[in-house]
This record gives C-alpha cells, structure tokens and sequence, in this order.
C-alpha cells in the first residue's frame, strides 16, 4: 500500500511525492493520525483490465 | 563557541514539521539519584545515579486551519493524544551537524489543550510528554 504526500510539512517526502506503508512504519509514524490529517492521501491503485473482463 | 538565539528551531511530530507553530521549545533529562549510604560514608551521604527520566515541553500558537498543530496532533478520528509519537528536534533548521545536532525520540502524547487563552489575547498551547526511553542524539 502507499500513499501520496499532500502536505508541504511532511518532512520524509515532498508534496505530490509517494510513500510506501513499509517506509512510513520504519520511520515509526503514525499513519492514521498522518490520513486523517491530510498530510497524505492513500494512493488509489486501479488493477488494469484483463483481456477476459473486456470482453 | 558562538552562542546561539533560537529563531529557527525545528520541530518534527510524527513526521510533521509544525516549527513555525513553536514558540519555544524544551527537552529536559533528569536522573534519579539513589542513595548509597552505608555506615562507615564518613558521615556524609553517597549516591549514584538511577534512571533518566526524559521529557520535553511545546509551546504552540494555535492554529485550527489545515495543517495546523490542532489537526495535525488531534485529528478527528485518529488523535495523537494517547499514544507515543516519535519527535525531532534540532536547534535551527538547517542540516545535521556538531553544531546543529537532531534530538530524536519516542513521547507520550499525554495531555493537550485544544484551545487556551484569554480575551484579548493569542491562542497558545502550552504541553509537556514525558519520553518514553532514550533521546537519540546525532551530528551528522
């Protein structure tokens, strides 16, 4: 999972940049407290279509 | 050794630079001292030192707006205040050095003060954590 920062006060990664679940827990952050806060946003992955699915 | 007159402390909660919300900032040790007097100490107590105890105190200008201390340390829905939050804290902002060293270490979020003030006069915060373990100190 990841997420993508939204805040210029997040000092690991700068705005627009992304964040993976691994690296926010080895930085000991609270990852909730950071969503609710918005200083990130979790990263919406869209699986791409299979060839079966379009059919 | 020049003196330093603190303008541009960094202050880092749970990964959040909330420096230009701080207006001063303290991080404090302490050790017990266990005494040690036995008979024959030629009348005077002896001591050693015991466990540190560690703990730091913000002061905050309160700000309510996005991406201020109020939602950045007590959001609704998943608050700060209750657990152990990991800080940094260095005298200016600039790089790690000898001489700008960082302060790294896990506090208890135990207390916070959503609004404080009187009429008149600035919402500030005033909140001590006491430190869970060792602050991490480091120059480079």
């Amino acid at each position: 999972m990841s997420y993508t920062v939204t805040s210029d006060n997040f000092e690991a990664k700068k705005k627009g940049e992304s964040i993976t679940e691994k690296e926010l827990l080895e930085l000991e952050l609270n990852i909730d407290a950071l969503v609710a806060s918005e200083h990130l946003k979790k990263t919406v992955t869209t699986k791409p279509a299979t060839v079966e699915e379009t059919k | 050794m020049a003196r330093i007159v603190l303008t541009d402390a960094s202050v880092v909660i749970n990964g959040v630079n909330l420096s230009e919300f701080i207006t001063s900032v303290s991080l404090s040790t302490s050790e017990d001292v266990v005494d040690t007097t036995g008979m024959g100490s030629a009348g005077a107590r002896t001591r050693v030192s015991g466990l540190a105890d560690n703990s730091v105190t913000f002061e905050f200008n309160q700000d309510f707006a996005a991406l201020g201390p109020e939602v950045s340390i007590n959001a609704v829905g998943s608050s700060l205040v209750g657990t152990v939050t990991t800080c940094v804290v260095k005298p200016t902002s600039a790089a790690v050095s000898v001489t700008n060293p960082s302060y790294t270490f896990s506090a208890v979020v135990s207390e916070w003060q959503a609004l404080s003030g009187a009429v008149g006069e600035l919402s500030s915060i005033s909140t001590s954590w006491p430190i869970s373990g060792v602050i991490t100190k480091a120059t480079a």
